[in-house]
């Protein structure tokens, strides 16, 4: 999983050729051009390409975008000491929450369920053992088997309850909506677009989310390690790496635990995972990060309409797909 | 009583209304200042309260009380907005207003009143106007309904749209007298709550007033991750609206829900306005145990407004002209603590599926964005710019529609109706003689159609004509005509249309025979007598024909008296017992309703009494009816000669014993044509049947002195 990592290096960057915020679309189009918004969402950076519209199209849809992340901030990030998901974890319970949260938070436990626990919302306590772990020993080994069995006990995604005006956690516990946030208010900030009649555009909030493909129809190209480029015309992408965020001096754990053992999960360098909805593959990229080439395998029929890329250690990718997919992807 | 009977009656006042305004305008010199000082009535609490000149732009005068408070500011609705489309005197209302918008009181001041000519008891016309006080006028809520009105017509209103004139004058003229006065003058842009007018769907549509929202089932099957066999029907198909101002929630809503759900919210609280067809309920059925709905909410800016079943309403129609059916509707109020601003731009968020959808989360939005119409506030300018006196008229205000296109709308049920009834009778006259030769299809015709025209025409549009029509029509021409003062009605309108034409084929017994109310009242009483034995008089014809003269001496009588006083022929003209009859549904001060009573009483016995003698407007009708086209109306050479039947069943007895048809009198009922083909009846068919001899007499026109001679008769 991903807990709270302010700054997280991205791997991934955005190539699209489109992205210089001052290209022109050529004298035919005098009025019409490129922007780029840069900004913060749920404690990450942020990007979101407009390609060949008019400036003041585009601040006012930047002005929405904005509006939108914040919004949606209040309620699921775990950087707003007031917002929705931390007065949750103060209170262990969360009376008449905002449909966003109940949403966010019952697609997590819908992919909780199917994955068998894989992801998981209430690993916030695994991530806070580490932290509180290696902040008191940064030179010192993993965490023992006591620390991790005692923060283990409080991992368990079925004691949460969505009911009709409420959210209950247990006792002990501590969600984040790491695994799934960004990718959900990607979504959100997509739809919104694309209600508004865009056709072209790329978010990234850390996921990146193809609103239409460029201009006359050229993908989005989203670059990667060692490997061409993804190419996405409709769709997210989502990726998890735990070189993202290191744990520990000599980073030998990072933020992505396995919640069975409630140790960093150490099949993959990298899973990439394509789907329709940001929220849906950033939980799933989440999700895969802790399983095996096998486990992944017998997962793939409950997840239809995936795509997933598998690096591991030595740099040997592996592909997957449950279609249907309806994005081409090269 | 409901006040918008009484209202109802303004708008049959409203051709004499405007009548006087044109005459007053031409006068010249109608504009005296309208006495202020009455006002201080308003504040009987203080008993020394002083009033002021008025003075300032709009003009008003300041009352005060004894130690110098300022009680309030007293106003003409004529002086400050003109009366806003109705321009002229007799709609002058003196008002005042506290420095809280707070109507302290309202009376009507001109004296002129046409309307207690018309039918409106004046009690009733004060009461309902006193009835603004108390009247927040911040709020835009509408004043308490009147229920002590013992007096005045206790009758169903029909259309609702006629509260308009006085509450616009009112609430209008006293909302720009206390924004020019109060310190607390609204420097922000706000939402217009007063501005009344009708609405039509397409116009909402047109302006943005109404939103739209579609999603068709592959849509939805693609955001939720299923699959769909019929992916181009609606999933849901949805309308918003901000339902605040009167023009776009009383449309849509009608007057009484509108003015219902007013009624729940604050001063700044808002009215939303969601209807949908298609297969998804917005509304879903989870919020029954919930305290929020959890398929829709409101976003503005960085907020989400969620909304309560508590907050909502469930409306079964739209009332717009031309709304489209919907499956669900409903009515939400937003309170202003939900910090939710109905000035500003927001959206509408629709879930689409379940919480835990497999394709990640399925929202639609819709953007709303309330149309700059219907916002006030610094930037935008007054709903109504002070009309300039001279210019008074029944011209709209730029960028409106006119009120008459509005009253269009508002009353499009009972113009189709009327106008399908028109086209019925249309068919009727032209094709007469198929028609009659059909001699028990006609009778059956005839009675429905009479029904009809005093059911519909007259209990529920309370569309009789009558001669202060033609005074109206006569005195606009002599005083500069205007078609806006005649579309006003569009009921009278329509039926003038239509007489006017088929007096100019048929002669006036068109709309005497078929379209008057109580005409048709008349014959289907005497009817109802006739089968029930009733032995009808006969009047000797030599009798009859002097007692015509009386409606010609009655109408020219009227037509005089109204070029020196118009008032004094509108009372007059009640010797049309229509008034009584059909307006006011005999509730009535006893002498009207014996007079009215009498009539119908004579017509037992001799078949449309009042119309044979009385009524000055067929007189009025009669007269321009000789310039009649056409002669359509069959007779047999032998008409009259030998043969009286007709004329002895006429039901006005219009034709003569000599056999020829006087059109003057003529209502056109056609019952002598459907003789003229009833082998039964008629002596010239059952003669010639009884010589079997096939040879037909060649038709000719009975009428205008054509008298068979006799020479070459083939029979």
């Amino acid at each position: 999983m991903r807990p709270d990592a302010p700054t997280r290096r991205r791997a991934i960057t955005i190539l699209a050729a489109a992205a210089a915020s001052a290209v022109t679309g050529g004298a035919a189009r005098p009025r019409e051009a490129d922007y780029e918004w840069r900004g913060v969402a749920m404690g990450a950076d942020a990007t979101i390409l407009f390609n060949g519209i008019e400036p003041q199209t585009a601040r006012s849809a930047i002005a929405a975008a904005v509006a939108e992340i914040d919004r949606l901030e209040h309620a699921l990030s775990l950087f707003r000491d007031s917002s929705e998901l931390r007065r949750l974890n103060r209170d262990k319970v969360l009376h008449s929450p905002s449909s966003d949260m109940r949403r966010a938070l019952a697609l997590g436990l819908d992919i909780a369920d199917r994955s068998g626990g894989l992801f998981d919302p209430s690993v916030q306590a695994l991530w806070e053992a580490h932290v509180d772990w290696f902040a008191v020993a940064p030179e010192a080994g993993l965490p023992p088997e006591g620390v991790i069995a005692q923060a283990r006990a409080a991992v368990d995604w079925r004691r949460i309850r969505i009911g009709p005006d409420t959210i209950r956690a247990g006792g002990d516990q501590r969600l984040t909506l790491n695994g799934l946030g960004q990718g959900y208010v990607t979504d959100r900030v997509a739809d919104l677009l694309h209600f508004r009649g865009f056709k072209h555009i790329l978010v990234d909030l850390g996921e990146q989310r193809a609103v239409g493909p460029r201009r006359g129809g050229a993908p989005w190209l989203v670059a990667r390690a060692n490997a061409a480029p993804f190419a996405l015309t409709g769709g997210a992408l989502a990726t998890s790496e735990g070189a993202g965020c290191m744990l520990g001096a000599s980073g030998t754990a990072h933020h992505l635990f396995d919640p069975r053992s409630g140790r960093s999960a150490a099949h993959w360098k990298r899973i990439t995972v394509h789907h329709r909805s940001a929220a849906v593959a950033d939980a799933l990229s989440t999700a895969l990060y802790a399983a095996s080439a096998g486990e992944i395998e017998a997962l793939l029929p409950r997840f239809k309409g995936t795509a997933i890329w598998g690096t591991d250690h030595d740099n040997r990718e592996r592909r997957w797909i449950s279609p249907p997919v309806d994005v081409t992807l090269r | 009583m409901r006040s918008n009977v009484i209202v109802n009656r303004i708008a049959k006042a409203r051709w004499v209304l405007r009548l006087l305004a044109l005459l007053m305008l031409t006068a010249g010199d109608g504009a005296q200042a309208a006495d202020l000082g009455i006002a201080r009535e308003f504040f009987p609490s203080e008993s020394s309260a002083t009033i002021e000149p008025p003075q300032g732009k709009p003009p008003a005068a300041t009352v005060r009380a004894a130690d110098g408070r300022i009680l309030g500011y007293a106003l003409s609705t004529y002086e400050v907005t003109g009366s806003v489309g109705y321009a002229g005197r007799p709609l002058d209302i003196v008002a005042a207003v506290t420095p809280e918008g707070v109507i302290a009181g309202a009376r009507i001041v001109a004296h002129e009143e046409p309307i207690l000519v018309i039918g409106i008891p004046r009690e009733a016309l004060a009461a309902y106007v006193a009835a603004f006080k108390g009247f927040d006028i911040r709020t835009g809520a509408a004043p308490k309904q009147i229920n002590d009105l013992a007096r005045g017509p206790h009758a169903v209103a029909g259309a609702t749209i006629t509260s308009t004139v006085i509450r616009d004058a009112i609430v209008r003229s006293a909302r720009v007298v206390w924004r020019s006065r109060s310190a607390v003058a609204e420097n922000v842009t706000r939402l217009d709550r007063e501005t009344l007018r009708r609405s039509s769907w397409h116009s909402l549509l047109a302006e943005g007033a109404v939103q739209r929202l579609l999603v068709s089932r592959g849509e939805a099957a693609k955001l939720l991750g299923t699959q769909d066999s019929e992916p181009d029907k609606p999933f849901i198909d949805l309308w918003l609206a901000i339902a605040t101002p009167p023009p776009i929630g009383e449309s849509l809503l009608g007057q009484r829900i509108y003015e219902n759900e007013l009624a729940k919210i604050g001063p700044e609280d808002d009215l939303l306005l969601i209807g949908a067809s298609g297969l998804y309920s917005f509304k879903g059925t989870e919020w029954r145990r919930s305290d929020s709905f959890d398929r829709i909410e409101l976003v503005q800016g960085g907020r989400t407004i969620r909304l309560k079943p508590a907050d909502h309403t469930q409306v079964e129609a739209l009332r717009a002209a031309g709304a489209p059916e919907l499956r669900e509707i409903a009515v939400f109020r937003i309170a202003r603590t939900s910090s939710f601003d109905s000035t500003k731009p927001f959206r509408l968020d629709l879930v689409l599926g379940p919480a835990a959808s497999a394709a990640g989360p399925a929202v639609v939005s819709l953007e709303y964005r309330i149309p700059d119409r219907y916002l006030t506030g610094p930037a935008v300018a007054p709903a109504t710019p002070l009309p300039d006196k001279a210019e008074q008229s029944a011209a709209p205000a730029p960028g409106q529609a006119p009120l008459w296109q509005d009253i269009w709308w508002a009353r499009s049920y009972e113009i189709a109706v009327l106008g399908a009834m028109l086209a019925v009778l249309a068919g009727i006259l032209i094709f007469q003689d198929t028609v009659t030769a059909h001699g028990r299809f006609y009778y059956r015709l005839r009675t429905f159609y009479l029904l009809l025209t005093f059911v519909f025409l007259g209990l529920i549009a309370n569309a009789q004509l009558s001669v202060v029509h033609v005074l109206t029509f006569i005195h606009a021409l002599l005083s500069g005509f205007r078609w806006e003062l005649f579309l006003l009605d569009p009921m009278v309108f329509l039926l003038w249309s239509f007489v006017a034409i088929s007096m100019l084929f048929w002669g006036r017994g068109v709309f005497c025979g078929w379209l008057c109310p109580f005409g048709t009242l008349q014959e289907l009483i005497n009817q109802a007598a006739q089968r029930l034995g009733i032995k009808q008089i006969e009047i000797p014809f030599g009798l009859h024909e002097r007692l015509w003269m009386i409606k010609y001496v009655a109408f020219v009588g009227i037509l005089a008296i109204s070029l020196r006083s118009i008032i004094t022929a509108f009372q007059f003209a009640e010797v049309e017992p229509f008034k009584t009859a059909i307006t006011m549904k005999f509730l009535r001060e006893w002498p009207f309703v014996l007079y009215a009573g009498i009539l119908l009483f004579a017509g037992l016995f001799i078949e449309r009494f009042y119309c044979r003698y009385l009524c000055p407007l067929g007189a009025a009708l009669a007269i321009p009816a000789r310039m009649r086209m056409f002669e359509w109306l069959k007779r047999y050479r032998e008409c009259g000669a030998e043969c009286h039947v007709c004329a002895r069943t006429c039901t006005v007895q219009a034709i003569h014993p000599l056999g020829q048809i006087n059109p003057n009198e003529c209502i056109y009922c056609l019952k002598c044509q459907a003789n003229y083909f009833d082998h039964d009846v008629c002596l010239h068919l059952k003669r010639r049947a009884a010589r079997r001899q096939p040879l037909p007499a060649a038709p000719v026109p009975g009428n205008a002195g054509a008298r068979p001679t006799g020479a070459g008769d083939a029979t």
